[in-house]
């Protein structure tokens, strides 16, 4: 995680460190309860046939077997009712499946995909509970307008991947898997 | 250009004031003209005879393979040659149903109706079109807004068009006990009456006929074309059941790929009792809430330039609700596997081409 330089990668283009450096079983959730985990999970898996594993509410122990988490930021007040949960339930459910990866050695890739939809306060509590533990960090453009995920990247040593469509975060985390 | 246009909305819109607003068939039709590939016409209350003759009543416009539909109803002249007689729907039809102007001032989802209506040709299933679901709430507006070619209506039906006032509160009929009461003018909310009721009010009854026509054509999947205010979390969205999020994602990707616009997903919940794809959900119907981003809501600001609007010019907005019908069309299919695949051709190819109809120019 820790780089010298933290680059943005504006053009979409991969830290050649980071290509093909994660590996499966992977398992995609939501942070927050953003139905765009559902975008993700179909990009990922019907699109690219990644054959990731995927609950948007998983619990710790769903992901004791993952040596990669994805995480979808992004906080729905109507996938929060869906599931359930109150928003500080979805963060200590956040902070408890983070816990479990970081203790397993799960790499983190976090997405955001929902534009400015997916940016309010909430969202953005999420977002900076979440960037700070992730071995990367893919941001459809949009929801980097005001430069957040910029700052908080930077300033949490964290490389950038900023992409001007969902397809192309589809094509970094491609991209980021190793083949099997 | 601008000064043709103006010239032309003024003309059109004399044409469209003068309309009988007293029957709800009779202003769609001063507003569209069928295309060669509208089968048959039926009105809605060939569904439910409740809102015949009222201004509730609104044409139901079928493309495609239409031999095993329910036209028993139809009015003489309605149906085109090639349809004989009624036959029993079969679980091998793919029929879709488009519903737009549920909330008549949600200009861009009555247009991307008018749109299939008067250029598309379908093929492989059938297309069910219902692009003035509220054709009472068309009949007026909180701001004298304007549009090209239609009715700039409102978000509710007439009151004056209703067989009784608004209650204080109102509750949808499916809700909840813990469901927060909402305003008494929801009453006239089309978007809270599903699945409707037959003895309810004007909009309940007119719910009602819309889930009897979905039910009775044995619709696979359905479409309701709504649009939502600059503030609203709701701008460029679909929403739908949590079981046909895949659906939808898989719509949201192709989306993006064919016009450049992200769209999210939202899921719906038992909060949404009285919503159209909520309650066409528990019919086992693939039913999606479609919502582009109208620049003069939520005040129907009538200073709104929306052909020439920077952020969400009207033509980029027919054309997206245009492509996203054409996405969950396919991806719904996809799902549905062994059906025959639902084609429809004579959608545009662009933003441009909507802004050439638009203007009269094409």
């Amino acid at each position: 995680m820790a780089l010298s330089i933290l680059p943005i990668f504006a053009q979409y283009s991969v830290p050649s460190n980071l290509v093909a450096n994660f590996e499966r079983p992977g398992f995609i959730t939501s942070a927050g309860q953003t139905s765009d985990a559902a975008i993700v999970k179909v990009l990922a898996n019907t699109r690219l046939k990644l054959g990731l594993d995927y609950d948007i509410a998983a619990k710790p122990q769903a992901i004791e077997n993952a040596k990669t988490l994805v995480l979808v930021l992004g906080v729905s007040n109507k996938g929060l009712g869906a599931a359930g949960l109150s928003l500080e339930q979805e963060i200590e459910r956040v902070k408890n499946i983070v816990a479990e990866a970081l203790k397993n050695n799960t790499r983190i890739i976090s997405i955001h995909t929902g534009g400015t939809a997916r940016r309010g306060e909430a969202s953005n509590q999420v977002i900076e509970l979440c960037v700070p533990v992730s071995n990367v960090v893919i941001v459809v453009e949009g929801g980097n307008n005001d430069g957040f995920f910029t700052s908080l990247c930077e300033k949490n040593n964290v490389p950038l991947v900023q992409v001007p469509s969902i397809a192309e975060a589809g094509n970094v985390l491609m991209s980021l898997f190793a083949a099997q | 250009m601008k000064k043709l246009f103006l010239v032309w909305f003024v003309l059109i819109g004399l044409f469209v004031s003068q309309a009988q607003t007293e029957n709800g068939v009779a202003l769609v039709m001063s507003e569209v003209k069928a295309g060669k590939g509208v089968e048959k016409i039926l009105s809605l209350s060939d569904f439910s005879s409740q809102v015949k003759g009222t201004p509730f009543d609104t044409p139901v416009f079928f493309l495609g393979d239409i031999a095993g539909l329910l036209t028993k109803n139809a009015p003489e002249g309605f149906l085109s040659g090639k349809v004989a007689e009624r036959q029993e729907s079969t679980s091998k039809d793919y029929t879709v149903a488009i519903i737009a102007g549920a909330h008549a001032n949600e200009i861009a989802g009555t247009l991307a109706a008018y749109w299939i209506i008067e250029h598309c040709r379908v093929s492989g299933g059938t297309l069910i079109v219902v692009p003035r679901a509220n054709a009472s709430a068309a009949t007026w507006s909180i701001s004298n807004a304007a549009a090209p070619i239609l009715h700039y209506g409102a978000r509710l039906s007439n009151l004056a068009h209703e067989n009784g006032p608004d209650p204080d509160f109102f509750i949808p009929a499916s809700a909840l006990e813990s469901f927060p009461a909402l305003s008494g003018q929801e009453v006239r909310n089309l978007n809270r009456r599903y699945p409707g009721d037959p003895m309810g009010n004007r909009t309940s009854q007119t719910a009602y006929a819309i889930t009897q026509l979905l039910m009775q054509n044995h619709v696979n999947a359905a479409l309701d074309l709504h649009e939502a205010s600059p503030g609203s979390s709701l701008a460029w969205s679909i929403i739908t059941r949590p079981e046909y999020l895949d659906i939808a994602a898989l719509a949201v990707l192709q989306i993006e790929e064919e016009t450049g616009k992200s769209f999210h997903l939202e899921s719906s919940r038992e909060e949404f009792a009285g919503y159209s794809h909520w309650e066409w959900g528990k019919l086992g119907i693939r039913a999606f809430l479609v919502e582009t981003l109208n620049p003069a809501q939520p005040s129907d600001d009538p200073t709104v330039d929306q052909i020439y609007n920077d952020k969400a010019p009207l033509a980029e907005r027919i054309y997206i609700h245009l492509c996203t019908v054409k996405a969950l069309v396919a991806s719904a299919y996809e799902e549905l596997g062994d059906l025959v695949a639902l084609n429809i051709e004579g959608l545009p190819s662009s933003k441009e081409e909507v802004q050439k109809w638009l203007l009269g120019m094409e």
